[in-house]
């Protein structure tokens, strides 16, 4: 069953879920997060973290440390973390990003995170323990365009970011205070802060999102050309691509080892397969299977503009408009048992997976 | 595509491909209209830089879609493997831009037989794609 | 999403179901921060910092006379109608008519004040409409449009010549 849950008629532009999920994090388009509380089946504003001074672009929960990171078009990112019944916050120090900061999210073992910018930089933030402020290393052979957005490797050392001039890079985010030891990695080994150990790149569309597998072998990303691509580790000369018949993906989410689920302009969250062996990536199926019309939608095509003789067909769908973020809601041993999406019309909605031909 | 780390901005100019003149002929000599439309769009030189031979490219594409009957179309398209299948979405609308030599209501219907096998896709991918026809 | 269900058959379905098409394509645009001036959110489309940021302009022709010119980018589209104008006098009422509704652009949220270069009229969709309409109403209005400002210059032709006609027997009733 899916849940669907409203905050109101604004744009959902990013949300985040507490550890328990019983809290959630939204940015609506304004200058502040906002946090929700389910109490009694609704959801009930507690929490408003006002300090950026234009629209928050992102925000990420994290699970075990309880602090989030919020990014905005002041160019700014604050980390916030919960003393004493409120939420308090410390700037991050984004030396030489003077445009929005576009993406943040931190790091699977959270002890640092990443941040993504429109003057192209890519940058891995951490607390400076000595002096007590949060640092950022930027990384030098930076993307050319907006950095739309990143993603960790599990193995907490690996970072991925996709960027509007059509490529995706790996770069190396071992950072030395935090990490110490540099690990071995599937994608090549780590070494410096920064250091660029792929590049992907494609000839045209804007990389709107990407993911690593449960694993961190696979690394997939979507394009505003409606294609999904899926290169393997064992063999990153090899590119997989999938050139489908909808209108663009805005996000990708990994909730098995070889499967994703893709959505954006096309209202319905879609599953695809990943076929290392052979190269392919193959649609499985809708997530939203809503059959015929509902309801509200059939009300509207009985009375609503009966004058205009030529029109668009509603959309029958859980969303009504573009899905504006994936997030894993709960999760089983090697897989996702659940997932969040929100769209731009103030929903969120939660999707069961169980039942769903998931390749585990 | 490629995983190599180039600075290039455009690298566009490598591998150009065009039809072949004669070749096309061939085909329309024999009356086989699909089979010229696809040897068009195979060699579509999207990758050239010089308008002239993209001019000469198009003309061919688009005179061969002509020939084509109307009930013809939907077997054609189908006939076309599907990467290629863009390549005529933006052949279509590189027809829309001279009106007065193509007809804009044969374009109109390959138009909807085009968008009613690959869906929206391929016209995002015209919007998109920068190797353009 | 799936293609317009064809109501009705008449003869410019086909044309309208070709812009429908592509205006949901191009209607695929995203909130988008200025990468050259802090603090900023342009259309990119009107500003034009980078080429990388901009699809390529298509134009839908029915005949020679109406064009539409669809111009896509990361955050915006801008759509610019070409008017069918047969005659001087068809010229004339469609530039006045189209100065009239720009003169009242706020009213039409997606109205731009200006046309583009070559057409009669221009639409500027940001993500920030997108944000807070509905796509498929967004791509009805401009559908309507199209529909309607061709009935609507046929309409003020024929009330133009019969005032004009009106005038003419006024005037020869005096040399009866």
């Amino acid at each position: 069953m899916t849940e669907v849950h409203s905050f109101g008629n604004l744009p959902v532009i990013a949300h985040s879920w507490n550890k328990d999920r019983t809290q959630i994090a939204v940015s609506l388009g304004k200058n502040d997060v906002r946090i929700y509380q389910k109490k009694d089946g609704k959801w009930r504003l507690i929490h408003t973290l006002s300090e950026h001074l234009s629209r928050v672009l992102a925000i990420d929960w994290a699970p075990q440390s309880n602090r989030i990171v919020s990014a905005s078009a002041d160019y700014n990112a604050y980390v916030w973390s919960f003393e004493n019944n409120t939420w308090k916050q410390q700037m991050v120090e984004l030396q030489r990003t003077s445009r929005a900061v576009c993406c943040a999210k931190w790091s699977p073992d959270e002890n640092k995170f990443a941040i993504g910018s429109s003057d192209k930089n890519v940058g891995i933030c951490y607390y400076e323990t000595e002096q007590r402020f949060w640092a950022a290393e930027m990384i030098k052979k930076k993307p050319k365009l907006t950095v739309t957005c990143i993603a960790w490797h599990p193995n907490n050392q690996l970072l991925a970011a996709g960027s509007c001039d059509y490529r995706v890079r790996i770069y190396s985010a071992f950072v030395k205070t935090v990490d110490r030891e540099p690990q071995v990695s599937s994608w090549g080994k780590i070494t410096n802060t920064g250091e660029l150990l792929h590049e992907f790149q494609s000839e045209s569309g804007w990389i709107h999102d990407l993911a690593f597998s449960l694993s961190g072998d696979i690394l997939a990303w979507v394009s505003h050309n409606s294609i999904i691509f899926a290169v393997s580790a064992r063999n990153p000369a090899e590119i997989t691509m999938e050139i489908t018949n909808y209108l663009p993906f805005r996000c990708i989410l990994f909730v098995s080892e070889s499967t994703m689920i893709v959505a954006g302009h096309e209202f319905s969250p879609l599953i695809y397969n990943y076929d290392e062996r052979k190269g392919t990536l193959n649609f499985v199926e809708k997530l939203d299977q809503q059959d015929g019309v509902v309801g509200k939608q059939a009300i509207n095509r009985l009375f609503d503009q009966a004058s205009m003789q030529t029109q668009t067909p509603e959309p029958v769908s859980t969303h009504q408009s573009m899905i504006t973020q994936l997030l894993p809601y709960q999760t089983e041993p090697n897989c996702l048992s659940k997932i969040s999406s929100a769209d731009l019309f103030g929903q969120v909605v939660i999707w069961n997976l169980n039942g769903r031909k998931i390749r585990k | 595509m490629s995983n190599q780390i180039d600075d290039k901005d455009d690298d566009l100019s490598i591998n150009v491909v065009e039809p072949d003149e004669n070749e096309w002929k061939k085909f329309i000599d024999e009356m086989k209209y699909a089979r010229a439309l696809e040897y068009v769009l195979q060699n579509a030189p999207v990758r050239a830089k010089d308008p002239e031979k993209k001019k000469k490219a198009a003309q061919m594409a688009l005179s061969t879609m002509m020939k084509i009957k109307t009930s013809e179309i939907p077997q054609a398209v189908n006939s076309i493997p599907v990467p290629l299948r863009d390549t005529l979405m933006k052949y279509i609308y590189k027809g829309f831009e001279n009106p007065k030599d193509y007809s804009s209501s044969a374009l109109l219907t390959w138009h909807e037989k085009v968008l009613a096998i690959t869906g929206l896709g391929s016209i995002v991918r015209v919007l998109t794609d920068r190797r353009t026809v | 999403m799936t293609q317009a269900v064809a109501a009705r058959a008449s003869a410019h379905q086909p044309y309208l179901d070709a812009v429908r098409a592509t205006l949901q394509a191009s209607f695929c645009i995203e909130n988008f921060e200025s990468q050259v001036v802090e603090r900023h959110n342009k259309p990119e489309v009107e500003v034009k910092t980078s080429k990388q940021l901009l699809l390529n302009p298509v134009v839908i022709s029915r005949n020679q006379n109406e064009q539409i010119l669809i111009e896509g980018s990361i955050n915006s589209v801008r759509i610019s109608v070409a008017v069918k104008q047969a005659d001087d006098l068809e010229k004339i009422l469609c530039k006045r008519l189209m100065r009239f509704m720009m003169q009242r652009a706020d009213d039409f949220y997606i109205l731009r004040r200006k046309p583009v270069n070559g057409y009669d009229i221009s639409f500027l969709v940001t993500n920030f409409h997108a944000e807070n309409m509905y796509k498929h109403r967004l791509v009805d209005f401009i559908i309507y449009f199209l529909e309607e400002i061709d009935k609507e210059i046929s309409k003020m032709k024929l009330d133009v010549s019969s005032r004009a006609r009106m005038c003419a027997d006024e005037f020869f009733k005096k040399f009866n």
